[in-house]
This record gives C-alpha cells, sequence and structure tokens, in this order.
C-alpha cells in the first residue's frame, strides 16, 4: 500500500488539471467537470481508507503504525536532504479521512451549489488542487512538503474565496488578499520556526527530527521556546487565532461549499494538525501560551458572534471560537481530544455550513437571519439536518460534539492548578456563548413566523444532491461521538489510542507536583456542561422565538455592549489604523524610492548610453567625404603605429 | 633574359615616387567635390600600389608573382571604375547631381 | 642613363597627378591622368615588366581612361565651382601629408625577403616573360585568377543592372522619393 500513498494527492492533481482543460473548452463541457473532479476526491478517499485499514492491522498498540511512501529526492542541498515522502501513521491517516471523506460530501454539493454558474469548472479546479495541497499537508513527512501544502491551501483559499471577482465591485477579491496576507505573516513565524529547528536537528523530516535522541536532549530554552512560538504563529494564521483571524468572517465572500470545506472542517484545522505532529518540539511553556491563545480566543470570538446577523458570519466566528477549542486542547496536552474535535467539528461545521448555503440558495441569496423566519416549513430536510449541527455545536449531550468538547474541557481542567480552572472556566463561558448564539441563530431562521412575504421570496427545498449530503453529515454530527467516548462510558477511547501513539505526551496544564483531578469526578463534570449546554440551547430559543425584536431594540438606542459586540470589538479598525495605515505610508515611500532612486539610476545608465549612441549616428552625416576622411585618417593612424613599431 | 631589366635605378627611388603618388591620391579622395576627380585619384592610388609591388618584385629577381599580383589589381581597378560609373550615371539619370554632397542618402 | 629617364618620367607622372587632383575641369584631370599612366608604363618597362607595362596601356590608358572620358562627354560636366570650404578641405591635406611623413619615414627600413626563384646568369630568375608569368598566374596563384574572374563576372552584371534603364514609373518615384527626402535639408 505504501507505493499507493501518492494517489492521494495525484488523483485530485489530475482532476483539476481535467476540470482547468474543460473549463477553457467551455459551454456544455463544463458540466462534466463536477463529476470528475468528484470522482478524484473519490478515488483519494477509497485510498485514504485502505492506508488507515492496514496500519490498523499493523497491531495494536501505543506505538506508531505507519506506511511511509518515498518516491523521489526533491531537495538534495549538502546536508539538507528532503525526499519527497507521504507518511500514513494514525494521526495522518485519521485527517485524511476526514480531509477526503468530507471532502468527498462538499464535492457532491457543490454539483447542485454550482450548477447554474458559468465558472463551476474553475470551482471545481481549485476544488480540487486544494485537496492536493491539503494532502500533502498531512501526509508530507518533513515540514518542507507540509510547508508545501500549506502554502498551497493557502493559496487555493484566495482564489476560492475571490473566486466571485467580479461581483459587489470586487469585494470577494480583497477578502481573499486579506486572508492571504493575514497567512502570509504567520507563515513568516512558520518560517523562522522551521529554520530553526533546521539549525539545531539538521533535518526537516519529522521521523528523523523526533528520533535524534542528542538533539532533543539540547532542544531548550529560549531556542526551542522561541521556535515552537513562531510555529505556533503559523498556525494561528492559518488556523483563525488571536492575532490573526481577522481574515475568517471576510472570507465567506467566497461561495459556501468553500466556506464548509476549507474554513470550517478542513484548512483551518492545518494549524491544528500542525501543532499535534509537532508536538514533540513544544515545550511546556510553548504548550501553555498555545492553550491560554486558544481558549481566549474561543471566549472572545463567541462574544462576536452573538449579534451576526449574516448566516455565515455567525458561522465564521463560531468556528473561530471552536478552533479555540482544539488549541486550547493542545495546550492542556490532551492533542487526541484536540483532533476528535477537528473530526468532529468537521462534521457538524461542514453541515451548518453546508446547510447555510441550502438555506441561502432557496432564499434566493438572501443571507440575513432578520429576514427570515418559519423556514422549517418550506425547507425540511435542510431544518433538520442543520438542528442536528446546530444540536451538535452547541454541545447537547450524547451529540458527537458533546463527547469532544467534554473532553476537551476535561483535559484542561485535569491538571487542577491555577491555570487550568481558569481555562476551564473561559471554555465554560465560551461553550455557553455557542450555544445560545447557535440557538439564535437556529430560532430566527427556522422557527417563529416569516418575517419577509412568502409570495415574493419563494423559498423552496434545494435538490437531493445538496441534501444529500448534509444528511449524512448529520447523521455523523449525532454519532460521531462513538471514536472518542469518555472513560465515564467506556475503557476504550478509540481516537484516544490512535493519536497519542503518535503525539508527545505532556503534563497536563500546571505542570507537575500538582494531584489531577479525581478521574471520578470527570462525569460531574460532563453532566455540568451538558446541563449548561441545554440551558444555552433554552435560552437562544426563549430569547428569540418571537423574533429579533429585542435585539433591533437594542441596536437602535445603540447599546454599548451591543455595538461593541456587533462591532467586532473594532479589531479590524485598531489593525487598520496601527498597523494597515502606517505600512500604506511605508509602501509609498519605498515606492518613490523605488520609481525615482533605482528606476531613475537604471534610466540614467540607459540614456546616456543612448545619448552617447545618438552622438555616434551624428557622425553618420551621409556624406562621402566625411566617411572618406574618417576612413583615411583611420588608414594614417594604422600606418603611423606600424611605422613607429619599426623605429 | 631581360635585357631592359634596369638596375641602376635605386629601388630607394621608386618607392618614393610611388609614396609620392599614393599621397596625392589621398589628397585628392579627401578634397576634390567632384566625384569622377575622385574617382581618378582612387586610380592614382591603385597604381602607386602597383608601382611598389613591381619594385619588390625586381629586388626579388624578377618574381612573376609581382606582376600577377599587378594583374589583379587592375582587374579590380577596372571593375570598380565600371561599377562606381554606373553608379555615377543613375544618380545622374535621377536627377540628383554628381556633386559629393549630393547622395546623402546614407545619413544616419 | 636609365636613371635620367627614369627621373624624366617620373617627374612628367608626378607632375601630370598634381594636374589631376588640383584642376578644374574634369576633361583635362582626365587627360592628365592618361598622361600619368603612360609614365607608369614607361617606368614599368625600365623596370623590367614588359608585359606589365603593355597592359597597363592596353587596359588603363586604353580602356578605363576612354570609359571615364566617356562617362564625362556624355554627362556634360562642367569645371566645378568652387564650393564651400568643408573639413575635408582642411583636415584631407594633413592626411595626406601624414600619410606620405609615414611612408617616407619607412623607407630605410625597406627590405625584401629572397625567393627561392632558379637563377641565372645575370641574377635574374630563369623563368621570366611568358613562362614565369604564366607558372605564377595558372599556378601559384590559381585562386586568385579564379576569384578575380568571377569578381569581373559580378562586376559586369551589377553594372547591366544598375545602369539598365528603369521604366518611367519606377524613375519617377526614385526621383520623388530622393527630392522629397532632400527637402528640409541646406545644401
Amino acid at each position: 500500500m505504501s507505493e499507493y500513498l501518492f494517489l492521494i494527492p495525484i488523483l485530485p492533481l489530475v482532476g483539476a488539471i481535467i476540470s482547468g482543460v474543460l473549463h477553457g473548452m467551455g459551454g456544455r463541457n463544463r458540466n462534466l467537470a463536477g463529476p470528475i473532479a468528484t470522482l478524484a476526491v473519490f478515488g483519494s478517499f477509497v485510498v485514504a481508507v485502505l492506508a488507515f485499514l492496514e496500519i490498523q492491522g499493523q497491531g495494536h498498540g501505543e506505538t506508531v503504525h505507519a506506511l511511509h511512501g518515498e518516491y523521489f529526492t526533491w531537495i538534495s542541498i549538502g546536508s539538507l536532504q528532503i525526499p519527497f515522502a507521504l507518511t500514513v501513521d494514525q494521526l495522518s491517516g485519521f485527517m485524511a479521512l476526514i480531509v477526503t471523506g468530507v471532502g468527498l460530501l462538499i464535492h457532491i454539493y457543490s454539483i447542485g451549489y454550482m450548477s447554474h454558474d458559468e465558472g463551476k469548472a474553475r470551482f471545481f479546479a481549485y476544488l480540487n488542487l486544494f485537496i492536493f495541497a491539503m494532502s500533502l499537508l498531512i501526509l508530507g513527512s518533513s515540514f518542507v512538503l507540509l510547508f508545501v501544502g500549506w502554502e498551497g491551501v493557502g493559496a487555493m483559499s484566495y482564489l476560492l474565496i475571490g473566486f466571485w471577482y467580479d461581483k459587489d465591485d470586487g469585494w470577494p477579491a480583497v477578502a481573499g488578499q486579506k486572508a492571504f496576507i493575514a497567512n502570509r505573516i504567520g507563515d513568516l513565524g512558520f518560517l523562522i520556526g522551521m529554520f530553526l529547528v533546521f539549525s539545531h536537528f539538521g533535518s526537516l523530516e519529522f521521523a528523523s527530527i523526533q528520533s535524534n535522541q542528542a538533539a532533543m536532549g539540547t532542544w531548550t530554552g529560549g531556542l526551542a521556546l522561541g521556535a515552537a512560538l513562531l510555529l505556533f504563529l503559523g498556525a494561528t494564521g492559518k488556523s483563525a487565532q488571536i492575532p490573526l483571524f481577522v481574515w475568517l468572517p471576510d472570507a465567506m465572500a467566497g461561495p459556501t461549499p468553500v466556506s464548509a470545506l476549507i474554513h470550517a472542517a478542513t484548512m483551518v484545522t492545518a494549524g491544528v494538525y500542525m501543532v499535534a505532529r509537532a508536538s514533540f518540539l513544544f515545550p511546556p511553556e510553548a504548550l501553555m501560551v498555545v492553550g491560554i491563545v486558544g481558549g481566549v480566543t474561543a471566549l472572545f470570538a463567541g462574544t462576536m458572534a452573538i449579534f451576526q446577523r449574516e448566516l455565515k458570519k455567525v458561522l465564521a466566528y463560531s468556528t473561530v471560537s471552536q478552533l479555540g477549542y482544539m488549541f486550547l486542547a493542545c495546550g492542556a496536552g490532551a492533542f487526541s481530544a484536540a483532533i476528535f474535535h477537528v473530526g468532529t467539528h468537521a462534521f457538524f461545521k461542514a453541515l451548518l455550513f453546508l446547510g447555510a448555503g441550502s438555506v441561502i440558495h432557496g432564499m434566493h441569496d438572501e443571507a440575513d437571519c432578520f429576514k427570515m423566519g418559519g423556514l422549517r416549513k418550506y425547507m425540511p430536510v435542510t431544518f433538520l439536518t442543520f438542528l442536528a449541527g446546530c444540536l451538535a455545536l452547541a454541545g447537547f449531550p450524547f451529540t458527537s460534539g458533546f463527547f469532544s468538547k467534554d473532553e476537551i474541557l476535561w483535559k484542561t481542567v485535569e491538571g487542577n492548578s491555577g491555570m487550568a480552572w481558569t481555562l476551564w472556566i473561559i471554555g465554560i463561558a465560551a461553550a455557553l456563548l455557542t450555544a445560545i448564539y447557535t440557538f439564535r441563530l437556529f430560532t430566527l431562521v427556522f422557527l417563529g413566523k416569516e418575517r419577509f412575504d412568502p409570495e415574493e421570496v419563494k423559498p423552496h427545498e434545494s435538490s437531493w444532491i445538496m441534501t444529500g449530503p448534509l444528511v449524512v453529515l448529520a447523521v455523523l454530527a449525532l454519532i460521531g461521538g462513538v471514536m472518542g467516548l469518555p472513560a465515564w462510558i467506556t475503557d476504550h477511547n478509540w481516537i484516544h489510542h490512535q493519536i497519542s501513539a503518535v503525539t508527545t505526551h505532556v503534563e497536563p496544564l500546571g505542570g507537575r507536583g500538582i494531584e489531577p483531578v479525581d478521574s471520578h469526578l470527570e462525569i460531574w463534570f460532563a453532566l455540568f456542561s451538558g446541563l449548561l449546554a441545554v440551558f444555552g440551547i433554552f435560552v437562544g430559543w426563549v430569547l428569540y422565538r418571537k423574533g429579533p425584536a429585542r435585539e433591533e431594540a437594542l441596536a437602535e438606542r445603540k447599546n454599548p455592549i451591543w455595538v461593541l459586540l456587533y462591532g467586532k470589538w473594532f479589531v479590524d479598525e485598531i489593525y487598520e489604523f496601527f498597523i494597515l495605515k502606517p505600512m500604506a505610508l511605508l509602501s509609498k515611500a519605498f515606492a518613490w524610492f523605488d520609481v525615482h532612486v533605482v528606476d531613475g539610476l537604471v534610466n540614467a545608465i540607459a540614456k546616456s548610453f543612448q545619448d552617447l549612441c545618438s552622438l555616434n549616428s551624428r557622425l553618420q552625416d551621409g556624406r562621402m567625404q566625411t566617411y572618406a576622411l574618417w576612413m583615411a585618417g583611420g588608414a594614417a593612424l594604422a600606418l603611423g603605429y606600424l611605422i613607429i613599431q619599426l623605429l | 633574359m631581360n635585357l631592359l631589366a634596369s638596375t641602376h635605378v635605386p629601388t630607394e627611388w621608386i618607392l618614393i615616387l610611388a609614396a609620392l603618388l599614393f599621397s596625392l591620391g589621398t589628397l585628392g579622395f579627401l578634397i576634390r567635390r567632384n566625384l569622377i576627380i575622385v574617382f581618378m585619384s582612387i586610380e592614382l592610388m591603385l597604381n602607386a600600389t602597383n608601382l611598389t609591388f613591381l619594385a619588390a618584385a625586381r629586388d626579388r629577381h624578377l618574381d612573376p608573382d609581382g606582376q600577377v599580383y599587378a594583374i589583379i589589381v587592375i582587374t579590380l581597378a577596372a571593375v570598380e571604375v565600371a561599377v562606381g560609373l554606373a553608379l555615377l550615371i543613375s544618380l545622374f539619370r535621377l536627377k540628383v547631381g554628381i556633386d559629393v554632397d549630393d547622395a546623402k542618402e546614407l545619413k544616419g | 642613363m636609365e636613371l635620367v629617364v627614369f627621373v624624366i618620367l617620373a617627374i612628367g607622372a608626378v607632375g601630370a597627378a598634381i594636374n589631376v587632383v588640383l584642376g578644374k575641369s574634369p576633361t583635362v584631370a582626365g587627360v592628365n591622368l592618361v598622361t600619368t599612366f603612360l609614365c607608369l608604363a614607361g617606368i614599368y618597362l625600365l623596370i623590367g615588366f614588359p608585359f606589365l607595362a603593355a597592359l597597363q596601356v592596353m587596359i588603363y590608358a586604353g580602356a578605363i581612361m576612354v570609359l571615364i572620358l566617356f562617362v564625362i562627354m556624355l554627362l556634360d560636366l562642367r569645371r566645378e565651382e568652387p564650393g564651400l570650404q568643408t573639413i575635408s578641405s582642411l583636415i584631407g591635406p594633413v592626411i595626406a601629408a601624414c600619410i606620405a611623413a609615414f611612408l617616407a619615414l619607412a623607407l630605410p627600413d625597406y627590405k625584401v625577403s629572397q625567393a627561392n626563384l632558379p637563377l641565372v646568369g645575370n641574377g635574374q630568375s630563369a623563368s621570366v616573360g611568358g613562362e614565369g608569368l604564366a607558372e605564377s598566374l595558372f599556378g601559384t596563384n590559381l585562386i586568385l585568377f579564379e576569384v578575380s574572374s568571377v569578381l569581373l563576372l559580378v562586376g559586369i552584371i551589377g553594372v547591366v543592372v544598375l545602369a539598365s534603364r528603369q521604366r518611367k514609373s519606377q524613375t519617377e518615384r526614385l526621383q520623388a522619393h530622393l527630392l522629397a527626402s532632400e527637402g528640409g535639408e541646406t545644401r
């Protein structure tokens, strides 16, 4: 099987090329792109499944089982040897299943969603390219290949956000640029971190770094902390944490399947994957920072989600918040919990986005939830699947989201230190907010009375090709929890066994010396968060079941809290003022320098040559006598030279 | 045996003559504005070189190669005159003058 | 004795040459040039190349000068008008003087390498005259000979093309083009 691993990235690449060609061919040919692209991803999914099964078959135990396919030496410069090699171990295999599986469902959905769009073939080409890059990211056996995929998904994200580049005065293109630039800042950190790793270990391959005992021993202090934090900076860019999360809400300008696939299920989780993969490089202090950033982001984003009106914006902030949970888990050393949440989040968030797409599509491009209501009558399937997603997101007991979020919260508090408890409280608060805003959204969209004219808008349910994936994802969102059942249900937490084989063992938050919370108390914590979720759901429903009137009143009165939260804590404005404007001025200065000094120099040199030449051409006056003079003069000189030599 | 081959004329004198003729030819070539006269100066120069060749050949015991070179030079001169005069006639026919300043097409 | 003849011929040649270069009328210049050629032919004879002397008279004086004089008559060229003092008339003499000077300076270093020719009696080469010439022309210098014949051919073709009568329209077009391009220029 190891020889066939390359198919996982290559099949979508081929699909992308074919889609590109179909796009160029135009006309009815473009309709073929969707099925072909979907088939390509299906192929990748099959290979991923087979690979994963094979490593399962390699036996149980706490060791790493891996399939390693090395194809050719890509870079060979002195001591830097980078082979093009793909590794499927428990971690990357699981991620591959999520990426290709959810990706497959979203491709199917897109066939329906993009059916009326002229650029559909281009869309599928980009989507397939994305899967290609993402699989390189997760299957790469070295930092370099991971980074290649990292950049690739960033590029595809840019292209897909700005897919409708001529809509809305070019706003999607601007949003794409914002995403790309924010990512770039993170990537700088990532690169420097990589350089530091290489300078210490002399290699960038995960396996060789991890097995290098001697170098691991000296990987301490400022070097390790700095490198880890720099790598994490990259993760904050890609996974939209503080301080680089600002691009994700604006990324909603792209088509909904894009939001579902890239900005919910897969690309944004790349940061989490990277931290898990490189966990052995993170000293405890760095992990603490990771955890804090994650927790704070979770709460912060949750507050921003609560007053948003656009359907997708709410989900976007929710994604930022949930990603914060994943990093919180990493900070607590519970990498398997983080990856578990990656999986469940992929299910329910993709579901929610796709459902939102279905709603927006059915409402003829209306995205303001204040203008909806009572849609459960018109879109029953969407209604039910969306409900499933909301329940999972809010953490309703026994949904997948409940188990994964709970695992994270438990692992956070388990350390029993001051930091652990603080973060747990932050996490709980965020969970409450999540439940509230989730069901605010649900109530406003699907319940109550219609706040629009049904005759005019005529909402309709989407076709089966769009609702089919919704159903599948809904089922997964509800029962997906079986992947990681907690200790109070069963001894065998499947995903914990899988992932912890690969990742490092870290002391829970707070470090050594502190007695962890008694594990028998876990079920009580679970109970607490379950009740909290139900409470939040109830609050959300009660406050909004009669419509958004109360919130509108708050808005009218310019209630300060409302202003702050609706204005997203004015982060964008702060960045604009303190960072972007000075940068723009600096750029203008550099541009002036470039045009006047650098170009000026080059132009001056060119002009001097030109002047020299025109001087020369003035010698060619066309008169025979002048030429004769020059000839004779030259001959005389030559003669003179020869003669002088003789003398 | 060539009875006329005089060895009493010192080669230096012949060379001086040739140099003089050559300089005169150059002078005419550079100074004159009438194209025909320029042609004639060129012929003068060619003859001077012929003389030089022959003087050298005489010193090499009447080397026939010298004669051959001189013959070739004469041939060349003939061709050159023919082509040059043809050009001249064309210029004249096109109502452009014969003055050296009139043919300025190659300006640039 | 030969010396005297030589000097006479030399003076004749130089004098005629000066007339060619400095004279005003083309016709006079042409005749003077013929004189130069004839004097030179005499000198060639004196030196020991009778064949070449004959050639000189026949071709140079007989063909080339005839051609030139013919063209002069055909085009009815008049005396040259005294023109503007151009740069050439200032620098020209200088350059010519320089060339003369350099050549004069080189004179003392004149030497000639000796050929491997079979000699005879009074120090002349054994095969002189027709035989020697033929051997040299068609033997050692065959390529030179062939190339010069090709050159002649090309020259003839060129002349024919150049001087051929063009269609009236072409001539007019060319004329117009030439005159137009001179429109803005000062003479």
